[in-house]
This record gives structure tokens, sequence and C-alpha cells, in this order.
């Protein structure tokens, strides 16, 4: 026979326990992030997905503190705006690569040739543009706590507009870096990106983003 | 009256175990969405029309892999008289679930255009950027239209900005014998706590025509066009 104090004795601690767990859960993203414990270096992939897009204007707001390269070829300057989503994992050797993802990046030149666009394209673990070649990608820690993702060197394909509408290949690299929400707000940063042409245009270093946001995830 | 007590003692306990799962769920956070969508140019008018192009916009993204990206880009467009414009590009891109937190969510969007060319001359500009973001956190939702500007606009003749610049959202400008444009027009959404949204058009041309009374008086106006340059939304919620 049903008896009540079943019901309290049942539903009680299911109610504390639930109204607690709802209590207890954190009321803020924290921009920093302690290392994982398996964290040995920056071949790892601890992040799995990044996904961004906005603004950077180089060279006036360098992340010169995070930029874990120098400068790889001449500065590239003016407004640059960008759009990425990139999924990490890792090859039969456990290196870090991309396993799919998209990246647009626009140049937007005060002179001739005026815009010049570059696209990357990655689908089951390979770049697009050749069909075969693996995209090696890598993270680290920023110094504010926020986390980094390299992507390549890798081919993009590239469209400088009013060379006729020339169009090319090149190496290629994408830096961002997730260092807080919003990315962009007030200014610039706290959220930065690096677009490298690495056979063309040249480097923007890592710059503090002027719009958007970046997210790892 | 033990019975009692007992009665009143299982009706708490319901009470808590609905109120309990309502707070649990609710916190915990549920499915977050996103949605973004940039264009270069619109016009509808009679000098000449063009859909929103090039239009990139965000595909549905939901569950722990979710997030996306679109782009669109044309060399250049024409929409009559209304508008000539070059290099345009067309940005967006979106996530949900950031470092683990179910409750995060992010979009943003970018539209660039350069050289445009409003109305044979009424309207130009060396370049037009329009940039929004929107982000979830379990502080609330926000969004911004940080790095939109306009670079070397003349409206009729006023220069507005030199160089690369911005202006206060939603400034408004007349057009004598055209209508009026708004610069940095800025279109909110959401609550602020658990949505956001935010459409910014940085030229936005209204053409209107005057309505006459029996005696020939101008009595209003009508609207009889709309041109848009660099248009981005981005929105977060649930």
């Amino acid at each position: 026979m049903f008896k009540p104090r079943y019901l309290v004795m049942l539903a009680a601690p299911a109610a504390i326990a639930l109204g607690v767990w709802s209590c207890d859960r954190p009321t803020t993203v924290s921009p920093r992030m302690s290392k994982p414990n398996f964290w040995a270096g920056g071949e790892q992939c601890p992040g799995s997905k990044f996904t961004g897009g906005g603004r950077i204007d180089p060279p006036d707001h360098l992340d010169a503190e995070d930029q874990e390269d120098p400068q790889s070829g001449s500065q590239i300057s003016g407004k640059v705006t960008f759009g990425f989503n990139v999924f990490l994992g890792s090859d039969a050797d456990g290196n870090c690569v991309v396993e799919k993802g998209e990246i647009q990046v626009v140049h937007h030149q005060p002179e001739y040739p005026f815009q010049v666009t570059w696209h990357v394209s990655i689908h089951d673990g390979v770049n697009s543009t050749d069909g075969s070649t693996p995209v090696p990608a890598h993270t680290y820690f920023s110094s504010r706590g926020g986390l980094c993702v390299v992507v390549g060197p890798t081919t993009a394909r590239g469209h400088a507009v009013t060379l006729g509408g020339v169009k090319f290949t090149e190496q290629t690299r994408m830096s961002a870096c997730d260092n807080g929400e919003p990315g962009s707000s007030p200014g610039f940063g706290p959220d930065a990106f690096r677009w490298e042409s690495m056979e063309n245009f040249g480097d923007t270093q890592l710059q503090f983003l002027t719009g958007g946001n970046i997210q790892a995830h | 009256m033990k019975r009692i007590h007992t009665q009143w003692a299982s009706r708490l306990a319901a009470l808590g175990l609905i109120v309990g799962l309502t707070a649990g769920l609710a916190t915990a956070g549920v499915a977050q969405s996103v949605s973004g969508r940039a264009y270069g140019v619109y016009a509808s008018t009679p000098l000449g029309s063009t859909v929103q192009a090039p239009l990139a916009v965000l595909p549905a993204v939901s569950g722990p892999d979710g997030g996306d990206m679109a782009n669109a880009e044309s060399d250049g467009l024409s929409a009559g008289s209304a508008l000539s414009v070059d290099f345009l590009n067309s940005i967006t891109s979106g996530s949900v679930d950031r470092f683990g937190d179910p409750s995060a969510a992010a979009a943003q969007s970018v539209a660039s255009v350069g050289n445009v060319n409003i109305l044979s001359g009424v309207i130009t500009a060396a370049g037009v950027i329009a940039s929004v973001a929107s982000t979830r956190t379990a502080d609330g939702a926000v969004s911004n239209a940080d790095g939109s500007t306009l670079t070397d606009l003349v409206v009729a003749g006023t220069q507005v900005t030199s160089g690369d610049g911005t202006v206060e959202p939603n400034t408004r400008m007349d057009l004598p014998g055209t209508g009026y444009v708004v610069l940095n027009e800025q279109i909110p959404s959401g609550d602020g706590v658990t949505s956001s949204g935010l459409t910014v058009n940085m030229i936005h041309v209204v053409l209107q025509q005057p309505i006459l009374g029996l005696l020939g008086e101008v009595i209003g106006y009508q609207t009889v066009g709309n041109i848009i340059v660099g248009s981005a939304t981005s929105a977060v919620g649930n």
C-alpha cells in the first residue's frame, strides 16, 4: 500500500538536490583557463573547435606579447576582414590537424591592387585545393589565459581582384586567439587574429580585433 | 493530527520537486541558437533594383559540433543609375558552446564594399565595412557594431568622413528632392539576457516622393524606394 511518507522520502531529497544543483551552476564564464593535466606542449589540441570573424587594422593594434613567431614577411597594413570555422583532431600519429574547416580573409588595401581575398577549404582532413595534403594545427595558451590556434601552413586560393581578376594559390597561415567575451569591445581586443600570406603579400602579425569575435570550444 | 502533517509534507515535497526540476533545467541551459547574414548591396527603386547581394547566410548551427561559416563575394555590381559598387565581400560565422559552457553562443558578420556610387554621385564612398558581433555567456547577451566604418564618405556634397571613419548610430541626413539617408543604421533585437541581435546598415537611402493635395500643396511624402549598402546581422539566443 502506498504511504505518503514514501513520497516525502523520495521527492524531498530529489528536490533539494536539484535545487542545490541549479543554484550551484557557475554564473560567470571566466576568460582564464588553467592548463589541462595532459598539457605537454604546443603540438596537442586542447581545443577542438574555433570559430570567429571580424576585422583587424594592422599594424595599429599589435599583440606582441602573444605572437608566437616573429614577423614572417613584409607588414600587411590597412583593413583586413575575416571569418573562419575550424574543427581540430588528431592524425594516426597523434599530431594535431584540422579535420574540416573554412577560412576567408579579405585585405582591403588603400592602393593598387586594392583588394585581395584568400580562401582555405578543408574537408576530410585534407586541403581541398590540392585534395591530399593534411593541414597542421596547434594551440597554445595566451598570456591572458586565453587559447590560441594556429592553422597551417596550408594552401589558400587567392584572388587579386583588380589585377585583372588574377587568381593564384600560395602557402598561408592563420592564428587566432580567444581571450574573452566580447572579443572586440570596447575599442579593440582582447581577441586577436593574424594572417600570413607566405609567398606574396606578407604578414599582418597578431593584431587585436577592432571588430568581431573569436571563440574556442 | 499526524495524518494532516503527513499530507502537508507530501504536498510540500511535490511542490519542491516541481520547483527543483524547473530551476535545474532552466539553469542548466537549453540548446542555443545563432544566426547571421551579410550582404553588400540591396536596391529596390524605380531607377534600378538588385536583390541582397552577395548574400552570405549562416547555416543552422546546433549541438556540440555546432559551428559554421558562410561567405560570398563579387567583383562588382550595379543597379541602373541607383548604384554601382566594387569589391563586395560578405562573411558570417557562428558557434555554440564555448569552453564547455552550454549557455555560450556567438555569431559575427562582416560585409565590405568598395567604390560606392549611389544615385549618380549623390553619395560616394571609397569603402564601407559593416561589422557586427553577438555573444551570449552566463552573464547575459550583448551585441555590438565595432569595426563598422565608412571611408571618404561624401553625402550631397558634404564630406562626412575623411579616411576611415565612424559616424554616430542612426545619423540621418536629408537628400533634397530625393528623400533621406540613414548612416550607420542600427536595429537591435533580443532581451539582453538570454538573447541579443543587431543589424547594421551602413548606408540606407530612402527615396521619397511628395504627396500633393488638391491645390498642389505638399501634404506628405511616400517612400518609393530603398537602397542599402553594407549590411550585417548577427544574433544569439534560445
